[in-house]
């Protein structure tokens, strides 16, 4: 990927927003922003489990980035570097909330709840043959596996999220959580492990 | 199977997952899914649940994220700006006194206290009076919060707080305060700094001289797009910092005439409300116990009105009064190239 053209242009981009975010450009801090909100939004929601959370959280996490830009030198990518900031930010506010509020994972029940769930169980048990996008867009079947996600521990949720969600390499997730590479790798078993078992559990 | 031989499969199976295996991992773990249903079970479980958290569509950022944001910088970058002068910036002519003033105490203490012993010696001590507390009570008077009106010590210094102009045409600004200190013979008692972006200057001077200065720095305010005043708050944790956007001269003019610190932060904090409600809001009712008489409404045309009348008698000599302090920032706001 780094070989691409279009990354090297858009890295070569990124590095004259920074350094003109440096300087105190607030036009360049502003296209950082809109560059990467979507991403560390998404993330955080999932790890927050909270929309109005999530915003917040990443409006802060915004704000201390571009207060501290001018101390980015560059040994990481940016990106990690925000979500290093984003990351520790909203597992610190877990932290501080508690456990998240334990929700049932079934549906709401229904006919709609029944159907997805069905079709889930099909899938996941590779009973029958689908597309993932088109179950990801059923609202049921994404509310299911966002409930499950939910009830995994912070830590376990955090690597699943940045690995699967996100797609982030190891080493990116060992430099973001600041954790050994092992670390990491056990982590993604477990978490992976831990959601197969409770999505099992319902829909089996 | 045993537990080494489950966590070296289990590593097999997410190493798949997560395309680091290479060719010889590849074809050792499509050998034990062939022959283990259970494990080309978990594979084929893992790899579809997988698939489907990747296909989870992305959550949009609330719309006016950026400019939340940005608008969250400003404000605390205004807000960090505005702590109290570090000892660093204060000039070095003061730190020069205080060292001499320090050193002659250290030379004189000797002195005094064999002048003591000495005075003891030839003059035998009065019977007592009265309790000892009587000195003590005066000694800690001077630290008392002044309560009743008072008129000002000469020796007095106020430190009013900081000025900050934001403009686009700093070098103007700055030359002006520059000819400013240099016409009111200001040059041995203030220092400046200049950093990157912006810059600091310290005034320190009788009260009447700080006026007659702000007086010359009015024009000023037509080359900022924002002026602010900040009274940092003291050491207690209780004190907060008053923050008046939006200055006037005649403001300023009006905190610089104030004669204690209580009756600058009333003044400071009155102004505070005035401008964030605006100028054309409705009156301000001022409560009784801020005002030291009964409770007035300051008018939003003429805030000052209401408790300068008070201060007047005191005021009247402006020529001199007590020392006061004041540190005015000038911030860059054009972009450098």
């Amino acid at each position: 990927m780094k070989d691409n053209p279009e990354y090297q242009n858009q890295t070569l981009e990124e590095e004259v927003l920074i350094k003109r975010s440096q300087r105190g450009d607030l036009e360049a801090a502003g296209l950082l922003i809109v560059r990467y909100q979507d991403r560390l939004y998404n993330t955080i929601l999932k790890i927050c489990s909270n929309p109005e959370d999530a915003a917040e959280l990443t409006q802060e996490t915004f704000v201390k980035v571009l207060e501290k830009i001018t101390d980015f030198r560059g040994k990481s990518s940016f990106y990690t570097w925000l979500f290093r900031i984003g990351v520790n930010l909203t597992l610190n506010f877990c932290k501080r909330r508690g456990r998240l509020v334990m929700q049932s994972i079934d549906g709401s029940g229904g006919d709609e709840s029944e159907r997805a769930t069905a079709r889930l169980s099909g899938y996941l048990l590779c009973r029958e043959k689908a597309d993932p996008v088109g179950l990801a867009q059923d609202k049921e079947a994404r509310e299911i596996v966002l409930r499950a996600l939910g009830r995994l521990d912070e830590e376990q949720r955090v690597v699943l999220v940045l690995r699967d969600i996100e797609g982030l390499s190891y080493q990116e997730i060992a430099e973001i959580l600041d954790i050994e590479l092992g670390t990491v790798k056990s982590r993604i078993s477990r978490a992976r492990a831990g959601l197969r078992d409770m999505l099992e559990a319902v829909l089996a | 199977m045993n537990e080494q031989e489950r966590e070296q499969i289990d590593s097999l199976i997410h190493g798949f997952l997560d395309g680091e295996l290479n060719e010889r991992q590849r074809t050792e773990l499509k050998r034990l899914a062939q022959h283990n249903p259970v494990i080309r079970k978990e594979l084929h479980a893992l790899f579809r649940q997988k698939e489907l958290l990747g296909a989870l569509p992305i959550e949009k950022a609330p719309d006016g994220l950026k400019d939340e944001v940005l608008a969250r910088l400003e404000r605390r970058l205004i807000l960090s700006s505005e702590t109290a002068v570090p000892s660093s910036r204060i000039g070095r002519l003061h730190l020069v006194l205080r060292w001499t003033a320090a050193a002659a105490a250290m030379a004189l203490l000797p002195l005094a206290i064999l002048g003591l012993l000495v005075l003891q010696i030839v003059q035998p001590p009065e019977p007592a009076v009265g309790p000892a507390a009587v000195p003590v009570q005066e000694q800690t008077a001077e630290f008392l919060p002044d309560k009743t009106p008072s008129a000002p010590k000469e020796d007095t210094v106020l430190v009013l707080g900081n000025l900050k102009f934001l403009t686009d045409q700093p070098i103007a600004v700055n030359d002006s305060i520059k000819k400013a200190v240099v016409s009111h013979k200001l040059l041995p008692s203030a220092s400046s700094e200049r950093f990157e972006d912006h810059a600091v200057y310290r005034i320190q001077c009788p009260q009447g001289q700080m006026l007659s200065f702000m007086k010359t720095l009015e024009s000023v305010w037509g080359l900022c797009s924002k002026q602010q005043f900040v009274l940092a708050g003291g050491d207690s944790s209780a004190s907060r910092s008053v923050v008046v956007e939006g200055i006037r001269p005649d403001q300023m003019e009006e905190l610089i005439r104030q004669t204690s610190p209580s009756r600058l932060l009333t003044a400071a904090s009155h102004l505070e409300r005035v401008n964030r409600r605006g100028l054309s809001d409705a009156a301000i009712r001022v409560p009784a116990e801020e005002t030291g008489g009964g409770e007035k409404t300051l008018l939003p045309v003429e805030p000052r009105l209401a408790w300068e009348k008070e201060q007047t008698a005191e005021e009247s000599s402006v020529s001199g009064g007590p020392v006061v302090v004041l540190v005015i920032e000038v911030r860059n706001l054009t972009e450098k190239k």
